[in-house]
């Protein structure tokens, strides 16, 4: 048994899947802390699907050990209660047509031993999370495809898991069912679930996410805290307009200490420049621009965005 | 139909709650019983009109004048009716409604529900959840064919009644329900397993069954395991019984079949104790199966070690038929054919076996891949690993008890079991029979089921999707040519015929004939030690490079290639 700390929520050792000879998921090492919202981005077929679902216990590792909060998943024998800990959505969802959006959760409720009347209250509370109490009563076949992953994600967290595995939640969703998705995840973030989320929509998950996790051929090439990504990849940008001409802003500009390089933006009397300093360099520079006198008309901070850093990685992403 | 205690069904099965929520509805409800009701009445219209009319016609359920060939009539112009046999026609029309009722339908709804789940993928968000396979299976056993439940209980009143005017005794009845529950106890857990396997199905013949898997279950089970079950029954359990089956006609005498020198022909409570344990043995090694199969769906259907107790199980099942009383006297070939019968079954058992037992292509490069790979021991990115350091696993007890790897040698201690079995069995024969023949028999017989073995686990490591009917079609052409091959040779060169018969599925066969010598027995041995040697040593080839790394291969493609002046192909890394 290894000496996990408690506060590491999955943790994987050489975790390495093989289809035919090829390696979909390769030797991948994967701590991430509790409470966590974890970004996990590649591109298509680089493995995140294939770790998501080892995770999720639905894919037997090849090889490599997996540790949800300190203890062994074991493939051998089923774990019933490692799985109560997990929540896993997929990015298809395969429903029952046949049952009412009640019945379906209260199926689910029973195969995870949830018994009433806690049962029916975390039914209410779930619908009432992804905005479907209106809707228990209707057949799922009636329901949107936006509806429908609402209710996968309320089988998915009807057990109350702390651990939430989802597979590009919002593809194919619309920029409304993406927002309502995000709140929810949002909502469960704050209820202390640690979430691993795979998405080709980078906007979201700098929106969410805590920490990132980069793959690519089946290697995790890159895992850290978001924050930490901003710093060491992302360069500041300062969008600097004058009412004069950028000669004088120029001039100023060019012995400062925390300016790299200035460019200008074409058809615009606006200088880009990148700017290496903290918020107080950037509050120091716009108040020594208004001291020189120059008509100052726009100054806009600005930092590479997660696609940018992503594709500045040498990657390419789908979005 | 939500009451507390239906509430109470659901937290005690919440798959056979969901299954019973989604099929008891109120209209599917009235239209099965509606249909169920209908039945009996038309079931009893028809016997209506088979007892005669007036002028004495039809004659099945009448005293016949054997002059006129008509009914008898009494005093007052009416058909004496034989009451008792019209009642036991129709109690025998019921018996057979409720096996097929019982089993077919039954069969039909499993298998397509589990079908279904499993391709639409439902039944791995269940496999998700912490109830075990057991809990799923029996509420899917119990949930699936509610329906067909409900129309035999509507139609069991109307077999109550039909005994009781049939004259039949409870007995029966109580023997009847008995037998039909374990049989369809037993087939149900055979289909549930045919439809968790739909997945490896479909991968194994490189197409999806689909749907179809539902009517092959169901031609199975009419063609095959209903009459098989019947008239096993009417053998043992059922056989004073025979006319509420089959007529009232039919013999009642019992069978001298024996297992073990146990009368289970002719000893009711053992017969029924018999088949029934039999059946549970069965159903428990499916449920084992479906255990497996449920959890991992990509695992061989039956594990090594299970395996070794399950051929020891089978070979005391079978052999002890042959432990037969001596009916019709002895005569020359009487032990020759008991062990060619012996074995031929074997041969199929074997066979069947490794197919369970097998591994294909993945596992098995996974096996030889990754195989000595130790457990990481630490990680400078995680908190305090202190990870165990993990031992290398002996080769032997992997190859005899591991998971991912090939079933040869597996194959071959199941063989060892059969051939202890069978010699055991053998040495109680004394010096009847010339014991050094059938030690040869034996000998030759376990080398042809391991060289069987070795091609379907060759066989399977192919990388042709359609490996498996491949498999099917090597396997067929390596039993029959040499068969085909002997019996041209029959008539006019005998000895070419024995040493093809030798290296038949049934080498046996060849001991019929008073030609054979040692020297013939010697040659087949050494052909089949041969082609098991080359046959393991091509297995072992596949696996030493499947093993490879790929920067090995890589590099291994890029001399290659370099020598021949090509340049090097990053392809080479997916080979």
């Amino acid at each position: 048994m290894p000496n996990l700390s408690s506060e590491v929520a999955i943790a994987t050792f050489g975790l390495t899947k093989q289809f035919e000879r090829q390696i979909a998921v390769n030797d991948v090492d994967l701590t991430i802390r509790a409470g966590e919202v974890y970004g996990l981005i590649g591109p298509n077929g680089a493995g995140k699907t294939t770790l998501i679902r080892m995770l999720a216990t639905a894919e037997e590792p090849t090889v490599g050990e997996i540790y949800i909060n300190g203890e062994r998943l074991s493939f051998d024998q089923t774990a019933p209660h490692l799985k109560r800990l997990i929540g896993y959505l997929p990015d298809d969802f395969p429903l029952y047509d046949d049952l009412t959006v009640w019945d379906y959760l209260d199926y689910f409720a029973r195969l995870y031993k949830l018994r009433d009347p806690h049962r029916t209250r975390r039914l209410r509370y779930v619908l009432d999370l992804v905005q479907l109490t209106h809707k228990r009563n209707s057949l799922i076949a009636t329901l949107s495809r936006g509806m429908k992953q609402r209710l996968s994600l309320a089988r998915t967290i009807i057990h109350e898991p702390i651990l939430l595995l989802l597979d590009e939640p919002v593809s194919g969703l619309d920029p409304i069912a993406r927002m309502q998705f995000r709140e929810i995840i949002r909502a469960l973030q704050e209820a202390g679930m640690t979430i691993l989320i795979s998405s080709h929509v980078l906007s979201d998950l700098a929106e969410l996410c805590t920490s990132i996790g980069i793959m690519e051929l089946g290697f995790l090439v890159e895992s850290a805290p978001l924050a930490e990504l901003y710093d060491r990849l992302s360069r500041q940008q300062i969008l600097i307009s004058t009412l004069g001409t950028l000669e004088p802003l120029e001039q100023h500009l060019k012995g400062h200490p925390h300016v790299c390089h200035t460019e200008v933006v074409p058809g615009q009397n606006t200088l880009r420049v990148n700017f290496e300093g903290d918020a107080e360099a950037v509050a120091d520079l716009l108040r020594s621009l208004i001291q020189s006198g120059i008509p100052i008309t726009g100054f806009n901070p600005t930092r590479e965005d997660l696609e940018t850093i992503f594709l500045k990685l040498g990657h390419q992403q789908a979005s | 139909m939500f009451n507390p205690w239906f509430d109470w069904i659901g937290d005690v099965n919440a798959q056979m709650f969901r299954e019973w929520k989604g099929r008891l509805k109120p209209q599917s409800v009235l239209i099965v019983m509606a249909l169920a009701i209908a039945g009996q009445f038309l079931l009893m219209a028809h016997f209506q009109t088979q007892l005669p009319s007036e002028f004495g016609y039809p004659v099945y359920f009448c005293e016949i004048n054997s002059a006129t060939r008509t009914c008898l009539m009494d005093a007052q112009g009416q058909p004496i009716i034989l009451w008792g046999k019209w009642w036991q026609s129709i109690f025998q029309s019921v018996n057979w409604c409720l096996i097929l009722l019982a089993m077919l339908p039954g069969v039909y709804f499993l298998a397509t529900d589990v079908d279904r789940e499993e391709r639409q993928g439902t039944l791995d968000f269940i496999r998700l959840s912490p109830q075990s396979s057991r809990s799923i299976m029996f509420g899917k056993m119990l949930g699936v064919p509610v329906l067909v439940y409900l129309a035999i209980a509507c139609i069991l009143p109307f077999h109550w009644y039909t005994a009781m005017r049939a004259s039949a005794p409870p007995a029966f009845l109580l023997s009847f329900y008995i037998m039909l529950m374990a049989g369809c106890w037993f087939i149900y857990s055979a289909t549930l397993l045919g439809g968790f396997l739909s997945k490896l199905q479909a991968s194994l013949v490189g197409i999806q069954i689909g749907s179809s898997l539902s009517l092959v279950m169901v031609l199975v089970v009419l063609m095959w395991f209903v009459p098989a079950y019947v008239s096993w029954n009417l053998a043992t359990t059922w056989h004073p019984y025979t006319p509420f089956l089959i007529g009232p006609n039919a013999s009642t005498d019992s069978t001298n079949l024996q297992w073990f020198h146990l009368p289970i022909g002719t000893h009711l409570l053992l017969a029924h104790g018999f088949t029934l344990a039999v059946l549970a043995m069965g159903s428990f090694w499916i449920w084992q199966a479906v255990d497996r199969c449920f959890h991992s769906p990509g695992r061989t259907i039956l594990g090594k070690a299970q395996s070794y107790s399950l051929v020891a199980f089978l070979e005391l099942l079978t052999v002890g038929f042959f432990f037969q009383e001596v009916r019709y006297g002895y005569h020359d070939t009487f032990y020759l054919d008991n062990f060619i019968a012996f074995a031929v079954l074997n041969t199929v058992l074997f066979i069947g076996l490794t197919f369970l037992l097998a591994n294909h292509r993945q596992a098995l490069l996974d096996w030889a891949r990754f195989r000595h790979f130790y457990t990481p021991t630490s990680r400078q990115q995680t908190p305090e690993p202190q990870l165990p350091r993990a031992t290398r696993v002996n080769l032997w007890k992997d190859l005899l008890l591991g998971e991912k790897s090939p079933a040869n040698l597996a194959i071959a201690l199941n063989l060892l079991i059969f051939a202890a079995l069978t010699l055991l069995w053998i040495a109680g024969w004394g010096s009847e029979y010339r014991p050094a023949y059938l030690f040869a028999a034996i000998l030759l017989t376990v080398n042809m089921m391991a060289i069987y073995a070795a091609i379907i686990q060759l066989m399977l490591m192919m990388k042709n999707t359609k490996r498996f009917i491949w498999t099917v079609l090597a396997l067929a052409l390596v039993m029959g040519l040499p068969l085909a091959i002997a019996a041209f040779y029959h008539d006019n060169h005998q000895l070419q015929a024995i040493r093809w018969l030798l290296l038949s599925p049934a080498p046996a066969a060849a001991f019929y004939s008073g030609q054979l010598g040692i020297g013939l027995i010697v040659q087949a041995f050494v052909a089949q030690v041969t082609a098991l040697v080359a046959l393991n040593g091509k297995l072992t080839l596949q696996l030493r490079r499947a093993g490879e790394s790929a920067s090995k291969t890589l590099l291994d493609e890029t001399s290659r290639r370099a020598a021949l002046g090509q340049p090097a192909m990053r392809s080479a890394l997916t080979k």
